[in-house]
C-alpha cells in the first residue's frame, strides 16, 4: 500500500513538474538586459596545488609513453586516449622549454610555462594558460578562460567556452571561437575568423593576469 | 516463498523500467531546458578543413545511389580536400554503373567493387574494404539512401579541433514521412531519439550514440581499434563502445542534419529492427565486462553506456511484466484495491518504451514546431507493441545462434525505392 502511494507520488511529480516549471516562467516584458554567462562558476579546477611537470633539465622533452612516466613521477594520475592522446586527471603545470608530441587533455587547469613546443593539440577543461614563445602545432580547445601570453604561435584555432586574451605579437593560424569576450593586442594576428557570443577588443596593452604558478617555475 | 519470488521478480521489473521513465524524463527536461552552446564547435569548420573521405557502402541501391553521390558534387566543402569512395557490395542491380558514371566525370570519386566471393556480408565488412583505400584524415560514412546538407561535412568536422572528439553524429530526419504509417512512425521515433535523446545526452555529458551513418570518425582511431567488427550486426553501437573505452568522446551535431529514407511497411519494418534488436544484444554481452571497468569513463557515462546496452532488452521486460502483473492481478487477488499495484507495468510502459516515449516525442516535435505530425502519437503504442515480439524474438534467435556456435549472422538488408524525390 505504501509502495503504491509512493509510486503514485513520484509519478505525479514526475508528470506535472514541466507544467509546473512552464508557470513559473517569467513574463516576456520586452526588451531585456543581455545575458552574460557566468563563466567562472563552470569552469573545473581541483582545490588540490597543481602538477609541476619537467622541472628536472632531464625531463624537459617527452613523448608517449615517457610523457605517462614523468607524470605519474610527479604524483599525476593518467590514462591513454587512444594511441597518441594522454589525459591528465588534475590541474597541471608544464615548466618552460617542455616539449610534447603527444595530443595533451587536462581534467583541470593547465598552464604552459614560456618555450614550451606542443607538437598536437592541448585541451583543459579548466582556465588554459599558455606563456610566452610557446608553439602549439594543434588546436588549443579550453572549457574555460584562455590567455595567450607574447610571442606565442597557435598551428590551428582556439576554442574557448570563457573568454580569451591574447597578448603581443600571437600568431594564430585559424581561427579563434568563444562563448565569451575576446581581447587582442593589436600587434597579434588571426589569419581566419575571430566568432565570439561576447564583445572583441583589439587593445595596444591588453591587461592580461599572470596565471597562479608560473612565477614558481621560471 | 513462490509468492515472494513473484513479487521479487515483478518488483526489478518495475524498477527498471522506472528507470529508464526517469531517464526518458531527465532527456526531456534538458532537452527543452538546457541550451548549451551546441553549434559553436561547429563554428570551426568554417576554417579548420581536415582531409575528409566520404565512405558510401551500397548494394543494389539503383533507386537512391545517384541521387546521394549527385548531392555530395553539390557540397561546399573544397574539393581538393574530399576525396568519395563508394563500396558497390557485390550489387547485382545498376549501382555499380551509376557509380562508375560518378567516378568518370569526378576526380574524387573512387569506386570499390567488391565481387559476389567477398560482398554482400554486412556494411561493416565494406566500410573497413574502403577504410584501407581511404586517405583523409576523417572518414564520413552515408549510406547510399540519405540526402545530407550541403554543408554538413563542414559542420561535422568542426568537432575535431576537440582532440578528445573520436567521433561526431549528426541529426538524421526522414525524408519520405509522409508516405505510409509506418514511415511516419519512424519519423516520430527519429524526432524524439535525435532532437531530444541525442541533445540530452551530448549536453549531460553522456553517451551519445554513434549511429553508422551521418557520422564522423577520425581515421586514426578507426585505424587503433582495428576498424569495424565484422561479427557484429549493428557496428554503429559496437563502434559508440569501442570508441568510449579507448577513451575517446562522441559528439552529437544537431544542426548537421541529413534525410534518411525510412521503411514504409511493418515487413520491413520487423526486419530491420530485428537486426538492430539483436546486434545490440550482442553489444550487450561483448561489451559489458569492459566497458564497466574501463579507467576512462566516469560513473555517470557508465551508468548511461549500461542503460544504453540493455535498451532492447526492455521491451521483453515490459512484455514479462505484463504476463507477470497480469498473473498477480487476477490470480491473487486479495481485494480490488491491495492488487492494484500489480497494474504498474502498464503505465510504465507508455512512458518507458523502447525507443523515444511518448513525452519525448512530444518534447521533439514542440522543439522542431511542428503540429500535425503530433497527431499519431498514440500510434506509437502499436509499433511498441510490436518491439515487445520483435525484440523477444531477436533474444531467441540470439541465443539459438550461441548455441549452434554461429558466428557469423544474416546481414539483413533494408530495400530503399527511392520514391520521395
Amino acid at each position: 500500500m505504501l509502495f503504491l502511494l509512493i509510486a503514485a507520488l513520484v509519478f505525479l511529480v514526475l508528470v506535472f513538474s514541466p507544467l509546473i516549471i512552464e508557470l513559473k516562467k517569467p513574463r516576456d516584458k520586452g526588451p531585456r538586459r543581455i545575458f552574460r554567462m557566468p563563466f567562472e562558476r563552470r569552469i573545473r579546477s581541483s582545490s588540490k596545488k597543481p602538477v609541476m611537470i619537467g622541472l628536472s633539465s632531464a625531463d624537459n622533452s617527452s613523448t608517449g609513453k615517457d610523457l605517462e612516466d614523468i607524470l605519474n613521477k610527479a604524483g599525476a594520475k593518467t590514462a591513454k586516449i587512444g594511441k597518441d592522446t594522454t589525459r591528465i586527471f588534475c590541474d597541471v603545470v608544464f615548466s618552460p622549454r617542455f616539449e610534447v608530441s603527444d595530443n595533451i587533455v587536462v581534467e583541470g587547469a593547465l598552464t604552459v610555462g614560456d618555450s614550451c613546443v606542443f607538437h598536437r593539440s592541448i585541451k583543459a577543461k579548466g582556465n588554459l594558460y599558455i606563456g610566452s614563445s610557446v608553439v602549439v602545432k594543434g588546436n588549443v580547445v579550453s572549457e574555460g578562460n584562455v590567455t595567450i601570453l607574447d610571442d606565442a604561435v597557435i598551428g590551428g584555432s582556439v576554442h574557448s567556452e570563457g573568454s580569451v586574451k591574447i597578448g603581443e605579437n600571437v600568431f594564430i593560424a585559424l581561427s579563434v571561437v568563444a562563448l565569451g569576450d575576446v581581447e587582442l593586442h593589436e600587434n597579434s594576428e588571426v589569419k581566419k575568423n575571430i566568432l565570439t557570443r561576447g564583445v572583441i577588443k583589439m587593445l595596444r596593452h591588453p591587461r592580461v593576469d599572470l596565471p597562479p604558478g608560473l612565477d614558481e617555475i621560471d | 516463498m513462490f509468492d515472494f519470488l513473484l513479487y521479487s521478480i515483478f518488483a526489478l521489473l518495475v524498477t527498471t523500467m522506472s528507470l529508464y521513465l526517469i531517464r526518458h524524463y531527465v532527456f526531456s527536461l534538458t532537452a527543452l531546458y538546457k541550451r548549451k552552446g551546441q553549434p559553436l564547435y561547429s563554428l570551426h569548420g568554417l576554417s579548420f578543413r581536415p582531409t575528409v573521405s566520404v565512405l558510401i557502402p551500397a548494394r543494389d541501391e539503383e533507386a537512391v545511389v545517384g541521387r546521394l553521390l549527385n548531392r555530395i558534387t553539390e557540397m561546399t566543402y573544397p574539393k581538393d580536400k574530399l576525396e568519395v569512395i563508394i563500396v558497390d557490395d557485390a550489387s547485382k542491380d545498376d549501382t555499380s554503373r551509376i557509380a562508375d558514371e560518378f567516378a568518370n566525370t569526378y576526380a574524387y570519386f573512387k569506386v570499390l567493387h567488391r565481387g559476389a566471393d567477398v560482398g554482400g556480408r554486412g556494411k561493416a565488412r565494406a566500410l573497413n574494404n574502403g577504410v584501407k583505400h581511404a586517405t583523409g584524415e576523417i572518414l564520413i560514412c552515408f549510406d547510399a539512401d540519405y540526402y545530407p546538407q550541403v554543408d554538413i561535412i563542414e559542420k561535422l568536422t568542426g568537432y575535431f579541433v576537440d582532440p578528445e572528439v573520436g567521433v561526431v553524429q549528426g541529426r538524421i530526419t526522414v525524408l519520405n514521412e509522409p508516405i505510409t504509417l509506418v514511415s511516419k512512425l519512424v519519423a516520430l521515433e527519429r524526432i524524439g531519439g535525435y532532437r531530444v535523446d541525442q541533445l540530452a545526452r551530448d549536453n549531460l555529458g553522456l553517451i551519445p550514440q554513434c549511429g553508422g551513418t551521418v557520422c564522423a570518425i577520425r581515421r586514426d582511431l578507426i585505424e587503433y581499434l582495428g576498424g569495424w567488427d565484422n561479427n557484429v550486426l549493428t557496428e554503429d553501437t559496437d563502434l559508440t563502445f569501442q570508441v568510449y573505452e579507448a577513451g575517446y568522446k562522441i559528439r552529437y551535431a544537431n544542426e548537421a542534419e541529413c534525410y534518411e529514407e525510412a521503411v514504409e511497411n511493418w515487413r520491413s519494418y520487423w526486419r530491420q529492427r530485428h537486426r538492430w534488436a539483436k546486434g545490440h544484444m550482442q553489444c550487450f554481452f561483448k561489451h559489458l565486462w569492459s566497458f564497466t571497468r574501463s579507467r576512462n569513463l566516469r560513473l555517470r557515462e557508465k551508468v548511461d553506456g549500461l542503460l544504453v546496452l540493455g535498451l532492447y532488452f526492455v521491451p521483453i521486460l515490459v512484455g514479462l511484466s505484463w504476463l507477470l502483473g497480469a498473473v498477480i492481478f487476477f490470480v491473487y487477488p486479495v481485494n480490488w484495491f491491495d492488487s492494484i499495484w500489480a497494474l504498474l507495468p502498464v503505465f510504465m510502459y507508455g512512458s518507458a518504451g523502447n525507443f523515444a516515449s511518448f513525452f519525448e516525442v512530444g518534447v521533439g516535435i514542440y522543439l522542431d514546431r511542428r503540429v500535425r505530425v503530433s497527431w499519431i502519437i498514440p500510434v506509437l503504442l502499436m509499433s511498441f507493441v510490436f518491439n515487445v515480439f520483435i525484440c523477444s524474438k531477436a533474444l531467441f534467435d540470439l541465443i539459438l545462434s550461441k548455441v549452434a556456435g554461429r558466428k557469423v549472422h544474416d546481414w539483413a538488408k533494408t530495400a530503399h525505392v527511392g520514391g520521395s524525390t
